[in-house]
């Protein structure tokens, strides 16, 4: 089983908080399939520099307010 | 399930079908004569063309299903599961190409090598698809 990456966020709830987006336009605003943002929501995929610029863009927030570390989860040997 | 995933089953099912087909008939045949049969040109066509059919009925299938998802370009998650899954096939197939070449230098057996080769082609292709579903299965590669 593979170890989750160590980052969080809440591209659901700025999702939800934004009209009920759908993943599906949330994706195709940011240049991804719909099955990478269901990736990224459910911590299994940490998405490029430039995608998590693009999520934070259309949600109108910093970078931070919508991935954070996990410091229980982030020993070197787990990347 | 996207359709770079869809397509991984696809490929994975219709090459264990043929490429399974023609390890039978290949280990029907070395069994029969004593040794591996020399490289046949038919097999490999009568082999090859329902393999081309599966995969061309199977994604368009596959694609009705979800047009937009079929016609949508690779992205940056798709893009690294494609580099990991065929660079780990790639490392395969080099190991059981080794491996044929070894033999070939210690038996001198031809016959041997081609179909150690062609083994080699249809396992590696195979693991390809495999690794690739489960990197899509579990999120990442």
């Amino acid at each position: 089983m593979a170890k989750r990456p160590p980052i969080t966020n809440r591209v659901r709830e700025l999702r939800e908080a934004h009209g009920m987006m759908s993943q599906a336009a949330l994706a195709q605003a940011i240049g991804v399939t719909r099955q990478t943002v269901i990736a990224i929501e459910q911590g299994k995929y940490s998405p490029s520099l430039e995608s998590a610029f693009r999520i934070s863009r259309v949600f109108g927030v910093g970078l931070e307010d919508v991935f954070g570390w996990d410091d229980d989860n982030a020993s070197v040997g787990a990347l | 399930m996207g359709f770079r995933e869809k397509s991984a089953w696809i490929m994975a099912v219709a090459l264990t079908l043929t490429g399974g087909f023609y390890g039978y008939v290949v280990t029907q045949q070395t069994m029969l004569l004593g040794h591996p049969p020399p490289p046949n040109i038919g097999l490999a066509v009568v082999v090859t063309i329902p393999l081309v059919a599966l995969a061309i009925f199977g994604h368009a299938f596959a694609a009705l299903g979800n047009p937009t998802d079929a016609n949508s370009p690779q992205d940056e998650r798709d893009r690294v599961i494609a580099w990991r899954a065929g660079n780990l096939a790639g490392l395969l197939f080099g190991v059981i190409t080794i491996a044929a070449i070894s033999a070939y230098a210690v038996l001198e057996y031809g016959d041997l090598l081609f179909h150690l080769v062609v083994f080699g082609l249809v396992v590696s292709q195979l693991a390809d698809y495999i690794l690739t579903i489960l990197f899509y299965r579990r999120g990442q590669a």
